[in-house]
């Protein structure tokens, strides 16, 4: 019997901004491996970073936290940070954390590479 | 046989609980196995009891983010971890969690500190990762509470909660006739009257450790305390000192509840059980002295079944009548006109209602406008289950003058026809009622009529958003008001959102971005399917509005105005 991953992430360089498309759950259970493939894959070298949630299924704090240092990363280098969100459980939750107020949010990825490329 | 209280959940710190009686157990299990999957394993397990609860997807979602972080925390935190946690999950009658996580770890003993800080850092924005996982339970479950290992009765940490809260889910207010409004215990608590101390005591001793016992050596007594108390039964004496307890039954009908308690008479005398006027009394049961105490339990255990039955039936009943009654309604197109509508009923406070009708008339003149539909949305103010009532009521009344009223689809004269009958009838001069009124025409006409009702939006197909200027105070304010049309002549193409005030009427504070997010959405996507459309609207205030919403209706319907051939 095949199961669905628990999470997957597909990290591109689309058009000279990192892609960060995210997939399954984002948890206790997930998050580390996740970091630590950030942490070896994505370098300093883009001008942006685009997040992409939408097939995010479950997001808990310690998911949100793999984001809040990513944007940390993101505003210390001055690099744009943009997160591709549809309406769901990841966004209730970071509406909830106040992560609204402090990044973007796109309904699709071509709306936000439109708004980074127009900054 | 089970009593009331062997099927109550037991809570760890009565002190601190809003005590309910939460008997059905909907998920129990002791995990063992204690790693980083954990958290995962339980969503899974847990997520095939979602049928059965009562709770809403994004409540029931809530709920899973509260469980793993608690289990996350327990994972990570404590010197000595868990070598077990069990997952238990309660509901009532009306679908109100309550949420029990056990375990065995050392406990948290300054978990209320912990969490004040880390609420404090959400709000400054400073994004301590530990602290988020309280901080996000805190926000979603604001009743929860932390019981260390010292202060359980078992040994053992509980970390609990329950809701709905009462301000996010109205349903919770939707109590028995025979429960009290205010602090209650756990057992259900039964009045005994009877004028001999002994009689008092020995019915104490047989009912003490299922119930909440009240003794009174005479019925006056007992009388006075039924209002503040409210009693799940009444166990009296038949003959007494002043006050009889056929007295005290017939003094009780008079009393608001009165009649639905469950009433046992108690007497030495057994022919009197066959007197008809004790028959008429509206009794439950007749017990003569002696009573064993198994009969005792037996009986009272059968009138609650009987009694929670009947409320039930009761409850079901309205709250079908209720939603069908008031559940909008509108065809999904109309000559060049297309409708899609949604709506979320609140089970108490006030009610949206939505009527039309359609119309033929082209008034004989040729060439001249056809006025093909018009439609009337509301929003009835109030609180508590009796404005629910009321609004059903009252939606039953306006249906009768909108569909009667006769005024050459004239909506300001409609508007002006029902203020005019609110303020001439006394019972309805309280009310607060907005309106906004329609009359759609086939060449893309609208004529417009509203009562301090949210004025609608106007999305043309080339992207703009504009609120449509039509504005008139409440019906019955000053009896005749001067309700000024409003006409609009819309494009192909153009989209209208008409809205109640519960769509975004929230606790968050941002009503105006909710409205600005929605609208920009509908401009962007003009061309979408209406019902896609909707869809999407419906799911942003499910997700991001409704969980911090007031208990109200919200309605919401989009209109689109297609020529033909296009």
């Amino acid at each position: 019997m095949s199961t669905a991953p628990l999470y997957d992430l597909d990290i591109r360089d689309q058009q000279g901004v990192c892609y960060l498309q995210f997939s399954g759950s984002l948890d206790f259970e997930t998050v580390g491996p996740l970091r630590e493939r950030l942490k070896s894959e994505v370098s300093d070298q883009f001008d942006a970073i685009i997040v992409d949630l939408k097939a995010v299924e479950f997001l808990d704090s310690t998911g949100v936290g793999l984001f809040a240092s990513l944007l940390k990363k993101a505003h210390s280098h001055n690099k744009e940070f943009a997160i591709v969100i549809q309406n769901g459980q990841p966004r209730s939750v970071f509406n909830l954390i106040g992560f609204d107020d402090l990044v973007t949010y796109y309904e699709d990825t071509q709306d936000a590479l439109d708004a980074l490329a127009s900054q | 046989m089970s009593s009331h209280l062997e099927k109550a959940k037991a809570v760890p710190d009565p002190s601190h609980f809003v005590k309910r009686r939460y008997d059905q157990k909907v998920f129990e299990q002791t995990y063992k196995t204690i790693d980083m999957a954990l958290p995962r394993r339980i969503r899974e397990d847990m997520r095939d009891h979602f049928q059965k609860t009562n709770l809403r997807r994004t409540e029931f979602n809530w709920l899973m983010l509260s469980i793993a972080e608690i289990t996350s925390n327990l994972l990570k935190h404590p010197v000595v971890k868990p070598s077990e946690i069990e997952i238990q999950l309660f509901q009532d009658d009306y679908g109100a969690v309550f949420l029990d996580i056990i375990d065995d770890s050392t406990p948290f003993h300054d978990f209320m500190i912990e969490r004040e800080i880390s609420l404090k850092l959400i709000d400054q924005k400073k994004l301590n990762e530990n602290g988020r996982g309280l901080a996000l339970i805190a926000k979603t479950h604001p009743d929860h509470q932390y019981t260390p290992s010292s202060n359980s009765d078992d040994g053992r940490n509980h970390f609990s909660l329950w809701f709905p809260e009462r301000a996010k889910r109205d349903i919770f207010e939707q109590k028995p006739a025979n429960e009290k409004q205010t602090l209650k215990a756990s057992k259900p608590s039964i009045f005994v009257i009877d004028d001999d101390a002994v009689i008092r005591e020995i019915l104490k001793d047989m009912l003490a450790n299922s119930y909440e016992v009240h003794l009174f050596p005479e019925a006056q007594s007992a009388l006075d305390a039924f209002d503040n108390m409210k009693p799940d039964m009444i166990i009296s004496d038949l003959v007494m000192p002043g006050m009889s307890g056929s007295d005290l039954r017939r003094a009780l009908s008079q009393k608001e509840r009165g009649d639905l308690i469950p009433f046992i008479f108690l007497s030495a005398n057994e022919r009197a059980a066959t007197d008809d006027y004790i028959n008429q009394l509206g009794i439950d049961d007749y017990l003569v002295k002696p009573v064993r105490k198994e009969k005792l339990l037996s009986v009272i255990e059968r009138l609650f079944k009987r009694s929670d039955q009947v409320h039930r039936d009761i409850k079901g009943q309205m709250d079908e009548n209720i939603a069908s009654v008031l559940s909008p309604q509108l065809p999904s197109t109309c000559g060049p006109w297309e409708f899609s509508v949604r709506s979320f009923a609140a089970k108490t406070g006030g009610g949206d209602f939505l009527f039309y009708r359609q119309d033929h008339d082209d008034k004989g003149v040729k060439g001249a406008p056809t006025a093909l539909m018009t439609m009337t949305l509301a929003d009835v103010m109030g609180h508590g289950l009796e404005a629910k009532f009321f609004a059903y009521a009252f939606a039953g009344y306006i249906r009768s003058l909108f569909m009667l009223f006769d005024g050459d689809c004239k909506m300001a004269k409609l508007l002006e026809y029902l203020s005019k009958a609110i303020n001439s009838d006394p019972i309805l001069d309280n009310t607060l009622i907005t309106l906004l009124a329609a009359c759609f025409y086939d060449n893309g006409a609208v004529e417009l009529g509203c009562a301090a009702h949210p004025a609608p939006f106007r999305i043309t197909s080339d992207q703009q958003t504009h609120q449509i200027p039509v504005k008139g105070p409440l019906p019955g304010l000053l009896g005749i008001q001067g309700y000024k049309p409003y006409d609009l002549q819309a494009s192909s193409g153009d989209l209208l959102f008409f809205y109640t005030d519960g769509l975004f009427e929230n606790r968050d504070g941002r009503n105006e971005q909710h409205l600005e997010k929605i609208t920009n959405y509908i401009a962007r996507h003009n061309a979408d399917k209406l019902e896609s459309l909707s869809d999407w609207i419906w799911n942003y205030h499910q997700n991001n509005i409704l969980p911090f919403q007031h208990h109200d209706d919200a309605t919401f319907v989009l209109i689109r105005y297609q020529e033909a051939g296009e």
